[in-house]
């Protein structure tokens, strides 16, 4: 079934880049939907299975490709679910290296300078979390001994995790059953929902078709001008007919 | 045990118990076993569950595996005619090659030039992933039935309620010093 609705904002994508922006466009007051591809998965529901069907392949997409094989999240939170939760700030050093015409490879306004207070940001809003030498897991800690003896420096990793609810449970990968994973899924997407952004799930954008008319709900526009402000969008969503996964297959 | 399957569904099985065993081999079940080539002592990914994991549907290729096996044998027909191998014709002409012989046909198949090399690559992943993660039945089940694979990478068996924790986790020590250009925050400045 194919509907069409009017809202200020559409985001396509309820990962990092996503539920970042849903959130401050919902608190400045835009009536924001969240349009994400993946299914939308309760903790109780992170299960720690590899059968194929469980939650670490549905909130997963697989693709092989050539050469390389990638694995994207692929539900409510996107990569946020299922990434390792490690928040290192890249050091100074990334932001100045150049490419091979010897260009600098980042927007010369992009420093670790510039970026610190953005990352103190996200610091406190996940919120990150310094680890101490005694919470550094053994492979980390092996890493480190390893580094050590090669004449290296290790830090342990700035993490977002709340250490006191994390089991240690290995299924990362899988979404975090024990809430201990600050995903988006505990922050950035509950603030966007609690200033009234709409998350959907199984939905996914098909078409984003350009307009030869702009149309505005606060000015009026001539047919070849287009407004930068208060533009209203529409959007057309289609609602996925399955589960981005198979039902799981039957015990043996 | 031996399957009672009969006619082109054994062919096929075991045709697709060779391409899996090419991968990660293990010991012949019984010993006129032709499938499993024998190469490795132990259990492989026969025994780990490939050719059930390949006919899951979730893989996306469970509809196409008797294309697959018709096409490998082909293959292996084709290659034992360019190396003057003779061939066995009581058995699927992949079946009937030696280890030694069913690899350099994969080798063919995989080789970065070949025009089917994708379809060939992911059909073989599944052969490691049934070994590894045992991915066509639950995790719990798999351990609790001994999954070759899960217990020979000494896979730990979870709590009462299905779950994994692992209390004792940490070295609990400094093993490295810190860089020197540390920030406050713990990151390299």
């Amino acid at each position: 079934m194919t509907t069409t609705e009017r809202t200020d904002i559409v985001v396509i994508g309820s990962g990092f880049g996503g539920a970042i922006a849903a959130y401050h466009l919902a608190a400045g007051g835009a009536k924001v939907v969240v349009l994400e591809r993946g299914p939308w998965l309760s903790s109780e529901e992170f299960e720690h299975d590899f059968i194929l069907g469980s939650s670490s392949t549905r909130i997963f997409e697989f693709v092989a490709g050539r050469g390389m094989s990638v694995l994207g999240g692929n539900c409510v939170g996107g990569g946020s679910v299922v990434f390792f939760a490690t928040m290192p700030r890249a050091p100074s050093f990334v932001f100045e290296r150049q490419g091979s015409i010897g260009r600098r490879l980042f927007p010369a306004a992009i420093t670790r300078e510039t970026l610190n207070p953005w990352y103190d940001r996200v610091v406190e809003a996940l919120p990150v979390h310094r680890q101490e030498w005694s919470e550094v897991t053994y492979p980390g800690g092996l890493w480190a001994a390893a580094c050590r003896h090669a004449g290296h420096t290790a830090n342990p990793v700035p993490v977002a995790i709340d250490t006191a609810m994390c089991t240690n449970c290995n299924w990362m990968m899988a979404g975090c059953r024990f809430d201990a994973k600050r995903s988006l899924l505990m922050n950035y997407l509950p603030a966007a929902i609690s200033h009234g952004a709409q998350i959907r799930p199984l939905h996914e954008a098909q078409q984003l078709p350009g307009t030869t008319t702009a149309t505005t709900g606060c000015t009026t526009a001539s047919s070849t001008t287009r407004t930068t402000g208060c533009r209203r969008a529409a959007a057309r969503s289609t609602r996925r007919s399955s589960c981005s996964r198979p039902a799981p297959a039957p015990r043996r | 045990m031996q399957s009672d399957t009969s006619g082109g569904d054994q062919q096929r099985m075991r045709t697709l118990e060779a391409w899996a065993d090419t991968f990660v081999p293990g010991a012949k079940r019984w010993p006129d076993d032709r499938a499993i080539a024998g190469a490795a002592a132990g259990p492989g990914a026969v025994e780990a569950g490939a050719v059930e994991l390949l006919e899951t549907p979730a893989t996306g290729v469970s509809d196409g595996l008797d294309g697959l096996a018709k096409a490998l044998n082909e293959h292996a027909e084709a290659w034992a005619a360019t190396h003057g191998v003779a061939i066995d014709e009581s058995v699927p002409a992949f079946v009937a090659l030696s280890y030694a012989n069913r690899t350099a046909v994969v080798r063919m198949l995989i080789a970065p030039d070949h025009p089917e090399k994708d379809i060939w690559i992911l059909v073989a992943l599944f052969c490691f992933m049934a070994f590894d993660t045992a991915a066509h039945i639950h995790t719990v089940d798999a351990i609790a039935t001994g999954h070759p694979g899960l217990a020979a990478m000494g896979f730990a068996k979870p709590d009462a309620d299905g779950l994994w924790r692992f209390p004792d986790f940490t070295y609990g020590m400094q093993l490295a010093s810190l860089h020197p250009g540390t920030t406050p925050a713990g990151d390299p400045a």
